[in-house]
């Protein structure tokens, strides 16, 4: 870890350098058909005890645990919308446009590419790759 | 000089001293300010509440040097003394922004004079008006370099929260002197009620009451990014209290978690903030019934890196320099509190007096 940054220094650089993750093969879930799920909203599937939402952004498809690590809320009830990165006094940059998901229930700011936390040096949540088959089906990768 | 009854190294963060009839600061105020006294611009705001009982202990005196060197450095071996000279409080808020400005500087040059010179174990706090920070950034500069000048005294009371952008002259100066931004007591309530809420009852309730005004003044500094604009500041709470800190740290902390995005400068949690750049001074003690409660506190408050001695000489709630700490503290900790963190806050100024102290010893 690089100390010379300060922990909202390292999650940003984290979440805005960070891939979603990339389909690897092995077990998946169906999802369902892509046009199921609109611009900015999210389709939420269950895997045995794991819940797993589903959101569309610009395009792409992005998977994401429905699990805060804090208190376990169900993290995809949450709004989407878009951070501040960190920046001078006095300064907003808006940052991770319309990709960042807070927690319903304390407000946890989550990226949801990467899953990074958005609020200290180290939290996350887990995320997964989700691709598109040939005839337009949402798939996630275990 | 009387030698000191205790072995130990002690920097007092909080030591009264005042003008009297003697010895008035008045007469370093320039001529042409005088009419300007007579006609009444030397008014400024009060609190309205007085302790009923008299704020000075009754069983000694400070009406000079002297009297702070033997009833007080002298007798609890006291190796430097921070002196918060008492117009401070009151001048900060002068109504007449120019008189206030003048007043300041009569009373830094009177502190110099009177005490600073008078005894090298004497530390000086300067007085500036804050509701002029450009001109109170340029007192500053003026006379900071006095070897035994240590920080930049204010009051609680305020024209804003201290974080607010208005007094950033001041920290700017700070910054490039290497003073120390400290806050004291002494007018809360004189613009607005010193709790939230309304106007306390009695001088027990508005003395209760301080550690809001405190915690007010170290939320805003954090969560302004003073720190991050000024990373070379460092501020001293005098006489604010202890025990609240726990709670803001973790308040802070936790809502940083939501709200972080409203305020993007932060660059790291706010209690790291407040360990990097806030302490602390220990009177008046909290006194819990359980001193079990009281170790835990230290703890919580990382009071090895945060806490400085301070006995509020000569007021009636004065502590004692052994006597306020509990049995059971454990030494290191102890030392750090009566000298350590005190020594890293005024580094720039006690590194220099204690070689030559030093020197002075293997001379002798």
């Amino acid at each position: 870890m690089d100390t010379s940054k300060k922990s909202l220094e390292i999650a940003f650089a984290v979440a805005e350098g960070g891939l979603a993750p990339q389909a690897k093969g092995g077990e998946s879930i169906r999802v369902g058909p892509g046009s199921e799920i609109a611009e900015g909203s999210c389709k939420i599937v269950e895997h045995g005890t794991v819940s797993i939402g589903v959101y569309r952004v610009e395009g792409r498809f992005l998977a994401i645990r429905n699990y805060c690590p804090h208190q376990g809320a169900p993290l995809c009830l949450g709004k989407l919308h878009t951070t501040h990165a960190p920046s001078a006094v006095g300064e907003f940059q808006p940052a991770l446009p319309g990709r960042v998901l807070r927690c319903p229930w304390h407000g946890w700011e989550f990226d949801l590419v990467t899953g990074k936390g958005l609020y200290d040096a180290k939290g996350r949540v887990k995320t997964y790759a989700a691709r598109v088959d040939p005839d337009g089906i949402v798939f996630v990768d275990l | 000089m009387a030698t000191s009854l205790s072995p130990r190294r002690i920097i007092d963060c909080d030591v009264h001293c005042a003008p009297s009839a003697a010895d008035p600061f008045e007469r370093f105020l320039p001529a042409n300010y005088r009419a300007a006294l007579e006609q009444n611009m030397y008014s400024a705001p009060r609190p309205g509440y007085a302790n009923p009982f008299g704020v000075n202990r009754r069983d000694t005196t400070h009406e000079t040097p002297e009297d702070i060197e033997r009833n007080h450095l002298d007798r609890y071996g006291i190796t430097y003394g921070v002196l918060q000279p008492s117009p401070t409080m009151y001048l900060s808020l002068n109504h007449s922004i120019d008189v206030g400005n003048a007043l300041c500087r009569a009373a830094n040059d009177w502190l110099i004079a009177s005490y600073l010179e008078h005894d090298p174990r004497f530390l000086g706090s300067i007085c500036i008006n804050t509701n002029d920070p450009k001109a109170a950034g340029e007192e500053i500069r003026r006379v900071a370099g006095h070897p035994r000048m240590v920080q930049v005294i204010v009051p609680g009371e305020a024209a804003f929260l201290y974080g607010h952008r208005f007094y950033h002259p001041i920290y700017e100066a700070c910054e490039e002197t290497g003073m120390v931004f400290a806050l004291h007591p002494g007018v809360e309530g004189a613009y607005r009620s010193s709790t939230a809420i309304g106007r306390p009852s009695t001088y027990f309730e508005w003395h209760v009451s301080l550690s809001q005004v405190f915690m007010a003044h170290a939320a805003s500094l954090v969560l302004e990014g003073t720190f991050e604009k000024f990373p070379g500041l460092h501020v001293l709470l005098t006489e604010g209290g202890v025990g609240w800190l726990p709670h803001l740290l973790w308040r802070m902390d936790k809502d940083f978690k939501a709200l972080r995005s409203t305020t993007p400068w932060l660059k790291q949690e706010p209690s790291a903030y407040v360990f990097e750049h806030i302490k602390m001074t220990t009177q008046p003690m909290e006194e819990p019934a359980n001193p079990k409660h009281f170790l835990a506190m230290l703890e919580m408050v990382h009071a090895d890196q945060t806490l400085c001695f301070s006995s509020d000489f000569p007021h009636w709630d004065f502590d004692d320099p052994v006597r306020a700490f509990d049995s059971q503290m454990p030494e290191a900790v102890k030392e750090r509190i009566l000298w350590g963190n005190a020594y890293d806050l005024y580094k720039g100024k006690l590194s220099a007096l204690e070689s030559s102290r030093s020197l002075a010893a293997a001379l002798a």
